[in-house]
């Protein structure tokens, strides 16, 4: 298992497009948190003693969809580049290569979605000082935001996870990435109405605080939680199945 | 030894490997033919575990996953361009030397081995198909596995490439280790194989040694080029022989060199060349799958 644990660590790591992601990711914040949130940031804001705690939950949620890629491609290029042949014969257990990949994206997502968290109320501080602004005093809930943010930018690349692992396509598994959670999941909440909050991406939406605009009393983040952890354990349980299962091509 | 039992596997509803069994004996090099579309990649893809089917492979009387470290007994070259195109060609074989508990002072020296160590910082995405199928057999090689399952691997490789995979297989192979290979190149097939199988339409065809394959299906012929060929032709009819023409001379099966040569110095034709001719591993090959093509293409000129 530490074999194949070192080896995913190496995949993501020996990978240009992890570094092309991480730096799109970098620079949007910059730009958003420096330059939209700071600098250019309107004095009703300014007054706003939430201001740096939402920005920190909206970063979050609009960057989660690029931690999310660097899990997708971890599993995609491996049928994409054939690769998944190595894979599973360099290993005795085809859970273990699937076990190692569902650890190593969970520290990835982490640590990137960290990152991005202290780094947005740091670069919205540093563009407010720059331009000579004035902060109204913040108030931060730590311990909420933090889980909340952790578990947005976890779960977002645990879903793109899952998807490669079902899809396995690369192209099949970006496209349903990308129209699943908006498209597909806003379509359906015209005929589920409030209950669309028991679909994944929309109790994920609803941890980070997103979701709460269209039903805010409908469910709790903690039963969000709850809601998209259904999901995933159900999504894996199908996923580990058809990985044991499929021809590795 | 390989021992490979029964393997069968369908897609949808076609047959692609029809109850095949075989072994792959170690200090020798086992080819593997069969015309296109015949079930070669999908039988090496069974027994390595990699697609589902009916049937067993044992390595060494046990199936590959249930050994600690499968890279220690089994290398594989499936698929030429088996490689992320951005990850160097070192980066590549470190991942896969990290996955399979295999020193990485072994990265450098199957690039060394196969001719790569200028390229290893390259991402092979640009490599010629010669290039690409070097690293993978370097992938194979990564930890001196027992045994070697290569699909394909000189394709795309120069003539001195050629030469060099012959040399080094056989070389492996007399180590004591085994050698499964298949290819197309029925020529250098000839000069390296010991043993052969040979499937059609998913069925096993043959299993035998290369010398008996020939033997078993090639009738070996004698060649003669004369002065006076009408003449020859002749008295070849008059005695009720058979002949082709061919090579400016004829090509006949049954009777021996002394036995032509007799009727040509009776009947005062002058030889020019006369000589046996052995079978080929193409004749073999084309005698065997005869009616086995999955594709079959219209004879030249025909459109």
């Amino acid at each position: 298992m530490i074999a194949a644990l070192k080896a995913e660590v190496l995949k993501v790591l020996t990978i240009r497009s992890t570094y092309v992601i991480v730096g799109i990711a970098l620079a949007i914040e910059i730009f958003v948190t420096f330059y939209i949130s700071g600098w250019q940031t309107s004095s009703v804001a300014l007054h706003q003693p939430d201001m740096l705690a939402t920005g920190i939950a909206q970063t979050v949620h609009a960057l989660s969809l690029l931690t999310a890629l660097i899990g997708l491609f971890l599993v995609t290029h491996e049928f994409r580049y054939n690769t998944a042949a190595y894979s599973l014969t360099l290993s005795n257990n085809r859970s273990k290569v699937l076990a190692a990949k569902i650890i190593v994206v969970s520290v990835v997502a982490v640590i990137l979605t960290l990152i991005i968290a202290i780094l947005s109320p740091l670069l919205s501080l540093l563009g407010i000082q720059a331009h000579h602004l004035h902060l109204a005093t913040q108030s931060i809930p730590y311990k909420s935001l933090l889980w909340r943010c952790l578990f947005y930018g976890w779960g977002y690349s645990m879903a793109g996870l899952v998807i490669a692992a079902l899809v396995r396509n690369q192209i099949g598994a970006l496209v349903t990435l990308f129209i699943v959670p908006g498209t597909i999941e806003g379509l359906l909440m015209l005929w589920l109405k409030h209950h669309v909050v028991y679909l994944p991406f929309s109790a994920l939406n609803i941890i980070i605080g997103h979701g709460q605009g269209i039903y805010p009393n409908a469910i709790t983040p903690f039963h969000a939680a709850l809601v998209f952890g259904g999901w995933l354990i159900g999504g894996w349980v199908i996923a580990w199945i058809l990985f044991i299962r499929r021809d590795a091509a | 030894m390989i021992k490979v039992s029964r393997l069968t596997k369908t897609f949808k509803k076609k047959l692609a490997v029809d109850d095949i069994s075989f072994e792959v004996e170690t200090g020798k090099i086992t080819g593997f033919l069969g015309p296109n579309g015949a079930g070669k990649s999908t039988t090496m893809r069974l027994m390595l575990g990699l697609a589902s089917g009916k049937g067993s492979t044992l390595f060494d009387n046990k199936p590959l996953h249930n050994y600690n470290q499968p890279s220690r007994l089994v290398g594989i070259l499936l698929e030429a361009k088996a490689f992320h195109p951005t990850r160097s060609a070192r980066n590549h074989l470190r991942v896969l030397a990290t996955a399979g508990n295999i020193p990485l002072k072994r990265v450098d020296e199957v690039l060394d081995v196969v001719g790569l160590k200028s390229e290893a910082k390259k991402g092979p995405g640009k490599f010629s198909l010669g290039m690409s199928q070097r690293l993978g057999i370097a992938a194979a090689l990564l930890a001196q596995p027992k045994y070697l399952i290569l699909d394909e691997p000189a394709n795309g490789l120069d003539p001195e490439g050629i030469a060099w995979l012959r040399q080094f297989l056989k070389s492996y192979a007399d180590q004591g280790n085994g050698v499964f290979v298949s290819s197309h190149l029925l020529s250098e097939m000839s000069q390296m194989a010991d043993n052969v199988i040979v499937i059609g339409k998913g069925k096993l065809l043959a299993s035998t040694s290369m010398k008996q394959l020939i033997a078993g299906n090639v009738r070996s012929s004698i060649f003669v080029r004369v002065t006076k060929q009408t003449t020859l032709e002749r008295i070849l009819k008059e005695r009720g022989l058979t002949f082709e023409k061919v090579d400016n001379g004829l090509k006949l099966v049954g009777p021996t060199t002394d036995e032509i040569g007799q009727l040509a110095f009776d009947g005062g034709v002058p030889i020019l060349e006369l000589a046996t001719r052995g079978g080929s591993l193409e004749e073999a090959f084309l005698e065997i799958t005869a009616g086995s093509e999955e594709f079959e293409a219209r004879p030249g000129g025909e459109s």
